[in-house]
């Protein structure tokens, strides 16, 4: 892997400049998704299976996944975030891919603490002048057991015998 | 917990389902194929796989750019280089597992200037070593650059269906 560049540097700059905008204007009630996302925003998340696509779903579901640790309003605001690995590069003169896996420590109702590790990966793209959120991807580890991404201790009824 | 115009959670997330389904429901029409460099993409993507399915891990680093990043659900950090891929790839060889069959189902792709976004549900069937054979069902993001007349593969994420939120 190469080391550190002026790109790397670069885009993380514009990472970090996105989400503490991002983070601003959702603290103050300004419509996040509307300034900070593009029109056809597509997130593959970690508890719905189909394609979230659409800034307008986006919003509709925002006041829900708000709560989970990793929302980017979130990230490197919780007490309770744990350690952090994060690739930011540039692809081209306009985006910006970010890449994370984080650790989250949570306290739960029965006083123990759960930690929870997760991935993330994030496009930004530059339109009209400003950074804006084209896609996502959010998902923990260790779902996939098989050597080509299935699970192979699935028990589900769709598998069968063959032959 | 309400949203910003007092409605409350429950029906954000019925509205949230509700446009989900309407979605689901247009993506399972028959849709346009995708022309242009959005079909290039695809292609691009099925070529990819077709080289994981050949268990060819030249042919699929040929696909690759070198600083090359994947999350996937086999291993928890971030897998950094073309080469840690490749080498993936060739772990894969000493397995029993085949691929049977793979399909690129509901692709995605935009493009913006010199990075391309392809999401897609790939739908797989791998045997194992006794013959039983596992439908395997993962989500794809991939992420390509503009690279000459071309396009390279910059990073994938990889999960799969069978998570249970603790969240």
């Amino acid at each position: 892997m190469s080391p550190p560049t002026e790109a790397g540097a670069e885009a993380a700059a514009i990472w970090t400049r996105w989400l503490a905008d991002f983070q601003r204007d959702s603290a103050i009630g300004i419509d996040a998704a509307k300034t900070h996302f593009t029109d056809g925003y597509v997130e593959f998340h970690a508890i719905f299976p189909a394609l979230l696509k659409g800034r307008a779903l986006f919003h509709a579901f925002d006041g829900a996944r708000y709560a989970e640790p990793e929302h980017p309003a979130k990230v490197g605001a919780r007490p309770s975030a744990g350690p952090r690995e994060q690739l930011a590069r540039m692809i081209g003169a306009s985006a910006v891919l970010v890449v994370t896996a984080s650790q989250s420590a949570r306290l739960e109702t029965d006083g123990t603490i759960s930690y929870h590790l997760n991935r993330q990966t994030w496009v930004l793209v530059r339109q009209g002048g400003r950074w804006l959120m084209a896609a996502g991807h959010n998902s923990p580890p260790g779902a996939e057991n098989g050597p080509y991404g299935h699970n192979q201790f699935a028990t589900g009824s769709l598998r069968y015998v063959g032959g | 917990m309400t949203g910003g115009d007092g409605v409350a959670r429950r029906d954000l997330l019925a509205g949230a389902m509700g446009v989900a389904a309407m979605t689901g429901a247009a993506s399972g029409a028959q849709a346009a194929a995708p022309a242009g460099e959005a079909a290039r993409i695809i292609t691009l993507a099925e070529a990819l796989e077709a080289a994981e399915q050949a268990k060819d891990p030249d042919a699929w680093a040929r696909f690759v750019a070198e600083d090359y990043t994947e999350l996937n659900g086999h291993f928890a950090m971030i897998l950094k280089g073309r080469e840690t891929g490749r080498r993936m790839q060739d772990f894969a060889r000493q397995t029993p597992h085949k691929i049977v069959g793979s399909y690129l189902s509901n692709p995605d792709v935009q493009i913006f200037g010199d990075v391309a976004i392809l999401c897609y549900v790939s739908l797989r069937v791998v045997s194992d070593r006794e013959g039983r054979v596992d439908p395997a069902c993962r989500r794809v993001t991939r992420i390509y650059g503009r690279s000459g007349d071309g396009w390279t593969l910059a990073h994938t994420h990889f999960s799969s269906f069978d998570y249970v939120s603790t969240y």
